[in-house]
């Protein structure tokens, strides 16, 4: 039987290696997409975490750290220091700004960190040490092309670039990361409002534990001491904004992932019946030749998951190397195209695909009249 | 020749039939994308589109709405007013954040209104009142419908819980649900007074919007103003920047995907027919009209495929407007183009080596057994 399939496999070698390539693609479109989701997901998670704090203070009723604004008193800093166990609590306030350069116009996550919450990981330049020092991503590095030193001017205020963060994006939003003073310079220099308290100064608290505190506890006694604030756990508020992010954006990858998989289990029936139908002749001749139609349903059933072996591992090189070309060319995605669970899953309903795809034509096999081997 | 050609690319339908549904899926995906960037992009310019305003007012340095922080104290709107050409100024506060309704949170962009909004409010209503009184809020009829709102039920914003008067149309996507509430309560949400986000001005009449604006950035310090069609236009444009590269991205794979199909099912075809293709050679057919009829069923593969696609697409807009309201679609006449030239292209190409294998032909094939 193997050596059946593998003969008729090198028969056609143009056609085989069409079949091959054309379903390994829709296995790599399918792990692209997969991996394109993940990636937002853990983009969002990210965020949250990369943060770096045992507990995170929002405004009473916010849940989300992203694509959402929190506005806490100024005096609950020093509240939330006072309660027993908070080593220190870390102002971070986040605004939305638009970055416009040569009438192209980029929304930018702005971070404004004192102490803790600034970029984690720098490709480029240093962090900030200047005043109106900015690190942004470098994603909004390479669509603007800017390097460490360049100007960016935001609202007609200058700022510099000393550094280029990496991963500090989310929600198909690039992040900037910027001081408190540069962000009350900026407000004055606006010259808009003459109360500046009437401008968001502080988002969120990044609280730091003392040595051997209960995080639980401290949360709970925070929420008790300060009520104009809500106290998570990192991983509580990133699961929060990963839930939020499926919410928003799950409908719409969860569509195109269907259609992957229709195309898929299309072409893999077309491709099975195609086969059968373009070799009746040959059936016909191996069933005058005495071969049973189990035999000859067999053989197409294993050369359709031959043809889906090959493919799965191809498809999943072609995945990583899609995913690679998308980070390196776009570098505000994370595409995870080879995600265990998501391999699994397609590399299953790859080879059901095929299976059930082989099944189809076995009728055509079994209406085969041997006859046909002997008409010219 | 061409009865033939035309014979010959029915003669299995089956086979046709699949081979058109598996290279049309592959154009559905890229089609797919480009839809759901174009209708979102529609959808972010729809509560601006909507709004009656002939010039927008906003802070020095901003130029759009979608994203944008923007400040204004709210003594600059007598300012405006007092500029020459200006008939009428109404003044919103905006806010982009989560909504929670009932457990289920939503993204959302939340207009403060005047107590007398003229044209910032909502501009078609399913349900209720269309002007907010205190502590209520009108929502998408969308969202309505996602989340089991009736009127009367409760949504919070923050921490500040708001009574649902009325459901609007047109005014939810993915990214940019517009939410509407009166000033005061956003002021609250907010903890920010004397501020506004945005003035929208309408001009006396024999004032062009162009006009109007300039004279109000020349008379009004540290504000920008814009002409409503420019305002509109920044917005569209950075939402389409913003899905250029997604886009792009989608459609290169979706697009491979399809290439790849089409190339293997105009290599099947011909494959299939090089007996005939023979016995038409001996018959005295010449190379050109054989590669003729070889390019013919390639390109009709692939239109047929591309109408299929777009049919499909079609049918797919009011099945995913009714199973997946969030997702917003919009096909353009520009990706449906870029699709069918990209895929006759490669048709083409994928026809050349089974017909070089045409060409290359002994007729005396054609009679071997």
């Amino acid at each position: 039987m193997i050596h059946f399939v593998s003969r008729h496999l090198r028969f056609d070698i143009v056609r085989s290696a069409l079949t091959v390539t054309a379903l390994a693609a829709v296995v790599a479109v399918i792990l692209v997409l997969e991996g394109f989701y993940s990636g937002l997901l853990l983009q969002l998670r990210n965020t949250v975490l990369d943060r770096q704090a045992d507990l995170i203070a929002t405004q009473a009723g916010v849940t989300n750290m992203i694509a959402t604004r929190s506005i806490l008193p100024q005096f609950s800093r020093g509240d939330v220091e006072a309660i027993d166990g908070v080593a220190a609590a870390h102002p971070l306030t986040g605004i939305s700004i638009i970055y416009e350069q040569r009438d192209e116009r980029t929304p930018v996550f702005l971070f404004v960190h004192d102490t803790r919450g600034g970029p984690n990981r720098l490709l480029a330049g240093t962090t900030i040490t200047q005043p109106r020092d900015i690190v942004i991503d470098q994603s909004l590095a390479v669509k603007h092309d800017l390097c460490p030193g360049d100007a960016f001017v935001v609202s007609n205020f200058e700022f510099r670039v000393s550094g280029i963060a990496e991963g500090a994006a989310a929600f198909f939003t690039p992040f900037g990361f910027a001081r408190y003073d540069d962000l009350i310079d900026f407000y004055f220099e606006s010259d808009i409002a003459a109360d500046i308290s009437a401008f968001p100064l502080l988002s969120f608290l990044l609280i730091e534990l003392s040595p051997g505190s209960d995080a639980a506890s401290v949360a709970a006694a925070i929420e008790a001491g300060v009520p104009e604030v809500d106290v998570f756990l990192p991983d509580q508020l990133a699961a929060q904004d990963e839930s939020l992010g499926r919410a928003l954006i799950g409908p719409i990858m969860g569509l195109m992932v269907i259609v992957a998989y229709v195309i898929g289990a299309i072409l893999t029936g077309m491709i099975m019946f195609a086969t059968v139908n373009a070799r009746r002749r040959e059936f016909g001749t191996l069933k005058a030749l005495g071969f049973s139609n189990r035999f000859l349903a067999s053989s197409v059933v294993a050369e359709a998951v031959a043809i889906a072996v090959i493919a799965i591992p191809l498809g999943a090189v072609l995945a990583a190397v899609i995913a690679e070309f998308v980070e390196r060319t776009a570098p505000l995605y994370v595409v995870l195209a080879t995600q265990p669970g998501a391999l699994l899953r397609t590399s299953l309903a790859c080879l059901a695909f095929a299976a059930i795809g082989a099944l189809g034509p076995v009728g055509l096999i079994r209406n085969v009249d041997p006859v046909v081997a002997f008409r010219s | 020749m061409w009865n033939w050609t035309f014979k010959s690319l029915v003669r299995s339908p089956l086979t046709l039939t699949m081979s058109v549904a598996a290279a049309a899926c592959a154009m559905l995906l890229a089609i797919l994308f480009e839809a759901i960037y174009a209708g979102e992009a529609k959808q972010v310019v729809a509560y601006l589109e909507n709004a009656d305003a002939d010039v927008w007012v906003m802070q020095d340095g901003v130029s759009n709405m979608h994203m944008a922080t923007s400040y204004l104290s709210d003594w600059k709107a007598h300012e405006v007013r007092d500029v020459d050409g200006v008939a009428a100024v109404e003044s919103i506060l905006y806010l982009n954040t989560v909504i929670d309704a009932g457990g289920k949170k939503w993204f959302s962009f939340v207009v403060g209104l005047d107590s007398a909004s003229n044209g910032a409010g909502p501009w078609s209503m399913a349900a209720g009142r269309s002007t907010p009184g205190p502590g209520e809020a009108i929502v998408p009829e969308v969202f309505a419908d996602m989340t089991s709102l009736q009127l009367g039920d409760t949504v919070t914003i923050t921490d500040h819980e708001f009574r649902v008067s009325g459901f609007s149309e047109d005014t939810f996507s993915m990214g940019n649900t517009v939410i509407f509430v009166t000033k005061p309560d956003l002021e609250d949400v907010m903890s920010s007074l004397d501020i506004v986000s945005f003035m929208l001005v309408k001009a006396e009449p024999g004032f062009s919007p162009g006009v109007l604006a300039r004279s109000i950035r020349r008379n009004v310090t540290k504000v920008n103003a814009l002409p409503s069609s420019e305002f509109v236009e920044n917005d569209k444009t950075m939402v389409m920047q913003m899905g250029v590269e997604t886009i792009a991205l989608m459609t290169i794979i979706g697009g491979s995907l399809a290439v790849l199909l089409v190339a293997f099912t105009v290599y099947s075809q011909i494959a299939r027919q090089q007996r005939e293709l023979a016995i038409a050679k001996a018959l005295g057919a010449t190379n050109r009209m054989l590669l003729m009829s070889v390019t013919a069923q390639a390109t009709a593969i692939t239109l047929i495929s591309v109408l299929a696609a777009v049919l499909l697409a079609l049918a797919l807009v009011p099945l995913t407007d009714t199973l997946v309201p969030q997702v917003t679609l919009r096909i353009t006449g520009s990706a449906i183009e870029r699709i069918a030239i990209l895929g006759v292209a490669v048709a083409l190409i994928a026809s050349l080596v089974p017909a070089r294998r045409i060409a290359r032909a002994d007729p005396v094939t054609a009679f071997h057994a």
